[in-house]
């Protein structure tokens, strides 16, 4: 007697199939057919099977109180650029371009010029919805506060999420399904939106802001060209269940501004520049559990911002992340943490106490430090700590800043420091860290 | 034991027997029956009873609806009328109006040189039997349709031996007919004995709702509920598809002119789809709904087919999804205990309820029974807070990985909301289940 329930725990059935709508896999484009499934009014919307993939032109904007069962692969169309041949300046929106055919009005475009400056590869640029196209021009209803000039080879090109949720509550999104942000074929712009910077939109996965009691179970994001999955700004009830995000630009799955967060069985791997999955600042009240974060350049699983409270974390494996774990921030327990080829860094970078881990294994690991406590990090416990297998210092604790404050009250409780190369520990005078029962030293 | 007991919880089920699972309970009780407001349980003629408050709903089926105007049913299928033998002519209406020249049937007749018979509703009020053996017109009148019937359900019976100058008989049926200088009677027979001898002609198609010249004419408009030509054919039109079929021949007429040929409407006469079964047939988006027996001959040319599922078959204690409103409040009464099937209160039915084209805001209890029947659609008519109060007891057919639902057993109306475990025993009872995901 297996079922599922929906976002107000009634059970879910089949409910209306999307292709009712005439979504079918054989169209050039489901976008029209998408969205206007999702308008209508039923609670449950079921969005194709596992050998369906539908190529949208544009965003899907999802509606409040329903719950879409995505079993198939959606992804967004590949992106066109064209050239500005008129100067925008930063109090305008309408501008010219060579080929305005290659856009259409609701499509999310990035703008931006050789004077923008380079970031993660590449160009910086503003973020802007299409409100407008006459034969020569372009009109975009915002703009970050800069020129963009035909001399600076000014140009815009399609940057879209697949999914977009934005003040909408009570929204379950179930199933097996993948969403493609297509980034190889996006425009080579980095974009933030003008006023939420990477927060809002932002050629994402799915961009869910703004919303109350938002549940996925089972879903996979790839190539994102920001990030995969976005969750951000005035965020309640979040559950996140049986996620894999993985190749994208930026922060596979980014939570920021959320305050009662679930977040289990995770797998993040693969961002080009960035983390596997982060808590962001604002973050209360957070349980995860589960989470693998594999081949990260930056971080695997962090847990990063002053506003950040009160984070209960279980079963973490991390491996080939630069840092594997990061935390900065307050009142964290965890437990049960495998740290593989990566670095665990405890620092002050915002604030940093009352933190307990509980089974902290660090092995074969390359590095600076295996693990680092960083500037004035204060009340921090771990509880069986394994170093095993590595190569640098093993226990490095110091200033975050020059002449910054030091850890203090650090306490290690059991286990040891095995097979290692290099030195056992690097601790700055000053800093106060205890070893108890701790073998190796 | 085959539980799993993470399934449910809470409850007790102690049992021997090694093949018993809580999917079975609940298949043979139902769960809350202590809380529910009505039940909707079994079938009487065309009345839903409802066992616990005695509020029955009642079955509106697809009836054909002819326009007046320009369409009508059309034989093309080949049937032929063999002249100068008796006649036996039954047909069931619904009264539209007293001046028209409306044809109810006609196989020739129409004039001198068309051979055959042909019965209109006559503009001098009356029905008209005209009749021709090809060279010679009679007309016999009979029964005077009063204002006073507009609205009522008539049967009318043509009987005559086919001789020149024998009595034709008109008997007519309907709840208090008023009959022109005689008086009020539930049945009455008129007689007449202008006739002369008839022939048929295959060359004559036959038609229903108009007759025909070179072109038909002469448009009935509402209902036609019933029409048997003695030893010929008979059929129960519905206006369902672009055909209607004959229930003890190949006979099959095709409708003409503006399409619109069902709406929903009292009609006992249509029962005989719930108690003799029904096909579906399909092509592409097009269906045909045939009686059980009927032929499909002419249907299969055109490239129908039988749908896997497509055999419903006949019963006269649960509906077999043969397309009917049903009404749960046919007497208006706005009983608070039925306030969950009311389509029209905003809090507890959704705007999705009243965009759908079975809605009727002045009968808004009324439900197709596609949609009371699935829970696909019911519980996406109710708001949150409603939606786990309504359930349908089902049949359904697996086809081609779907279920398709055969038949209505019972509705189900509780007072409180069913979410998760509560609301899965409820469709395992009521066959549902199958739809869950």
């Amino acid at each position: 007697m297996t079922y599922r329930t929906d976002i107000f725990g009634y059970v879910l059935l089949e409910g209306s199939n999307a292709s009712n709508y005439g979504v079918s896999s054989e169209n050039e484009d489901n976008y029209t057919e998408l969205q206007t499934a999702i308008d209508a009014g039923y609670r449950t919307l079921v969005i194709g099977d596992s050998e369906d993939e539908f190529v949208i032109s544009q965003p899907l904007v999802l509606k409040e109180g329903k719950t879409y069962v995505i079993n198939a692969k959606i992804k967004i169309k590949d992106g066109s650029e064209a050239l500005l041949t008129s100067d925008l300046f930063d109090d305008g929106y309408t501008f010219d371009v060579d080929h305005p055919e290659l856009f259409a009005v609701g499509d999310w475009i990035g703008i931006a010029d050789d004077a923008s400056g380079v970031f993660h590869g590449r160009q910086y640029g503003s973020e802007a919805k299409i409100t407008d196209i006459t034969d020569d021009t372009v009109t975009v209803d915002r703009l970050r506060d800069k020129d963009y000039l035909v001399s600076e080879n000014a140009f815009i090109g399609h940057i879209q999420n697949v999914i977009i949720a934005d003040t909408v509550d009570n929204i379950k999104i179930i199933g097996s399904g993948e969403l493609n942000q297509n980034k190889d074929n996006q425009s080579n712009i980095y974009a933030l939106n003008p006023t939420a910077g990477e927060s809002k939109y932002t050629s994402c996965g799915i961009s869910v802001t703004n919303v109350d009691n938002f549940q996925i179970d089972g879903l996979t994001s790839v190539n994102g060209l920001m990030h995969n999955f976005n969750f951000s700004n005035d965020i309640t009830n979040l559950k996140l269940k049986n996620l894999t995000a993985k190749d994208c630009v930026d922060k596979n799955i980014l939570i920021r501004g959320a305050v009662d967060v679930e977040v289990d069985n995770i797998l993040v791997e693969d961002s080009i520049y960035e983390d596997g999955i982060i808590f962001y600042s604002g973050c209360v009240n957070v349980t995860a559990r589960n989470i693998t974060a594999k081949n990260n350049t930056r971080n695997g699983f962090t847990w990063n911002g002053e506003s950040n409270d009160n984070l209960v974390a279980g079963n973490l494996y991390l491996e080939e992340n630069e840092t594997n774990l990061r935390i900065a921030c307050k009142n964290a327990t965890l437990a049960n943490v495998v740290s593989v080829d990566g670095l665990v860094t405890i620092s002050d970078q915002y604030v940093c106490h009352d933190i307990v881990i509980n089974n902290l294994t660090i092995r074969d690991t390359t590095g600076t430090y295996m693990l680092g406590f960083r500037g004035g990090v204060e009340d921090i416990v771990i509880n069986n700590l394994i170093i095993d297998g590595c190569n640098g210092v093993g226990i490095h604790a110091s200033e975050w800043v020059e002449e910054g404050e030091l850890p203090i009250n650090v306490v290690i409780n059991g286990k040891g420091i095995y097979n290692h190369t290099g030195a056992k520990t690097e601790i700055a005078e000053g800093s106060e860290i205890t070893f108890n029962d701790f073998e190796g030293l | 034991m085959k539980v799993a007991l993470s399934d449910i919880s809470g409850i007790d089920l102690r049992m021997t027997n090694s093949l018993y699972t809580w999917s079975n309970y609940w298949v043979n009780n139902l769960f809350g029956k202590d809380d529910l407001l009505t039940r909707h349980n079994n079938i009487d003629e065309d009345v839903f009873t409802e066992s616990l408050e005695g509020l029955p709903a009642k079955i509106l089926p697809a009836t054909a609806l002819f326009n007046g105007t320009d369409n009508g049913l059309i034989n093309t299928s080949g049937t032929k009328i063999t002249g100068g033998t008796p006649i036996d002519i039954e047909f069931t209406f619904i009264l539209a109006n007293v001046s028209g020249s409306d044809g109810v049937i006609g196989i020739g007749g129409q004039a001198a040189a068309s051979k055959g018979i042909t019965i209109i509703l006559s503009s001098s009020e009356v029905i008209t039997v005209l009749t021709s053996d090809g060279t010679t017109l009679n007309t016999a009148e009979f029964q005077d349709l009063n204002i006073a019937d507009v609205g009522k359900k008539i049967r009318c019976r043509i009987q005559w031996d086919g001789i020149t100058g024998h009595t034709m008989t008109c008997d007519i049926w309907g709840d208090a007919i008023e009959v022109f200088g005689e008086g009020t009677f539930d049945h009455h027979q008129a007689t007449s004995t202008q006739t002369i001898a008839w022939f048929g002609d295959s060359s004559e198609a036959i038609s229903i709702g108009c007759y025909r010249g070179s072109i038909p004419l002469g448009f009935w408009a509402g209902y036609i509920q019933h029409v048997k030509v003695a030893g010929i054919f008979e059929m129960y039109p519905t206006g369902l598809g672009k055909y209607e079929y004959d229930i003890i021949g190949g006979t099959t007429l095709t409708w003409i002119g503006t399409a619109g040929y069902t709406t929903f409407a009292e009609n006992t006469d249509n029962l005989y789809y719930f108690k003799n079964g029904w096909k579906l047939y399909t092509k592409g988006a097009d269906k045909e709904y045939l009686p059980y027996g009927a032929s499909d001959a002419v249907i299969v040319a055109a490239g129908y087919v039988l749908a896997d599922y497509g055999n419903y078959v006949s019963s006269e204690s649960v509906l077999n999804m043969f397309p009917c409103l049903i009404d749960f409040d046919p007497d208006d009464g706005t009983d608070p205990l039925i306030d969950n099937l009311d389509r029209s209160n905003v809090t507890i039915a959704t705007d999705l309820s009243r965009a759908s084209a079975y809605y009727d805001v002045l009968n808004p209890y009324r439900w197709h029974i596609n949609e009371i029947a699935d829970p696909r659609i019911y519980t996406e008519f109710l708001n949150v807070g409603y939606a786990g109060k309504l359930y349908s007891k089902i049949t359904t057919q697996l086809s081609g990985g779907n279920y398709y639902i055969k038949s209505l057993n019972e509705v189900l109306n509780f007072a409180t909301d069913k979410l998760a475990e509560d609301q899965i025993k409820i469709m395992i009872y009521c066959g549902s289940n199958v739809f869950a995901i």
